[in-house]
């Protein structure tokens, strides 16, 4: 089944790239974004919010962005819960770590505000969510 | 207003708050040296420096995240440039050499010329 993508659950840690994703997924993508500041207020979250995609940051202070998507997962609702991670250049080489979660992609920081959303939704509709 | 122009006009005013802070956070990647620079002189465990090292891994990543997504993108390489280099430097477990210090400290130096360097205005038109 296919459906549109609409509803984002996003975790990173810092403030300044919360508030420029805030405006590239809510104002020029149009999407409706939760926005969470560490693993543990995105699980906390999960329930009511009711994601159709998670956006994570993979390094984050206590419970990184690989750890956070494990917990998701855990959780049989969201078990295949589509997850994009968001890494810094210095750690993109690493992208093996992420293939256990396969996820629809991995989008390199820093990113461009004005073209975010349009790429999280390419990579969405790649992988038959469109 | 259109969405993408209303775009610009929040990403503008956020650009503009980053710049007011430039300061505080070069400030901030300088007291980390210190803590290294204090740690290689006392010659104390790995224990202390690992950790100095790390504090200033999480200060430069956070600096090189969002000093590139504001357009200074050679403040953000050389903050990457801090954050790649002690996370060798941690994966080593060992007091780094004296060679390392001193390029850890040049970058340090770097980040805080490249901020005195920074026309706003063509940052913020990049």
């Amino acid at each position: 089944m296919s459906y549109e993508l609409k509803r984002i659950l996003y975790v990173e840690d810092e403030a300044d790239i919360r508030a420029v994703a805030k405006i590239a997924l809510e104002v020029v993508g149009k999407l409706t974004v939760r926005m969470c500041s560490s693993g543990q207020e995105a699980l906390d979250s999960l329930q009511e919010f009711q994601p159709d995609l998670a956006l994570l940051d993979v390094m984050m202070p206590k419970m990184d962005g690989l750890s956070t998507a494990k917990k998701i997962r855990e959780q049989p609702a969201y078990k295949t819960l589509p997850v994009i991670f968001l890494t810094a250049k210095v750690m993109s080489m690493d992208r093996g770590e992420y293939e256990e979660f396969n996820p629809l992609g991995v989008i390199v920081k820093p990113f461009d505000p004005m073209t975010l959303a349009a790429q999280i939704k390419t990579m969405w509709s790649i992988n038959c969510h469109g | 207003m259109d969405n993408k122009t209303e775009a610009v006009r929040q990403l503008t005013k956020l650009k503009f708050r980053f710049y007011g802070q430039l300061d505080q956070r070069l400030a901030n990647l300088q007291r980390c040296m210190i803590n290294i620079s204090d740690a290689a002189i006392d010659d104390l465990d790995c224990g202390q420096m690992y950790d100095a090292i790390s504090e200033l891994l999480m200060v430069a990543h956070s600096f090189s995240g969002t000093a590139g997504m504001f357009g200074l993108i050679e403040l953000g390489q050389s903050a990457t440039t801090i954050e790649g280099l002690c996370r060798e430097l941690n994966a080593e477990r060992k007091v780094p050499s004296p060679l390392a210090l001193c390029q850890l400290e040049q970058l340090v130096f770097q980040c805080h010329r490249q901020a005195q360097g920074i026309d706003i205005g063509r940052a913020n038109a990049s």
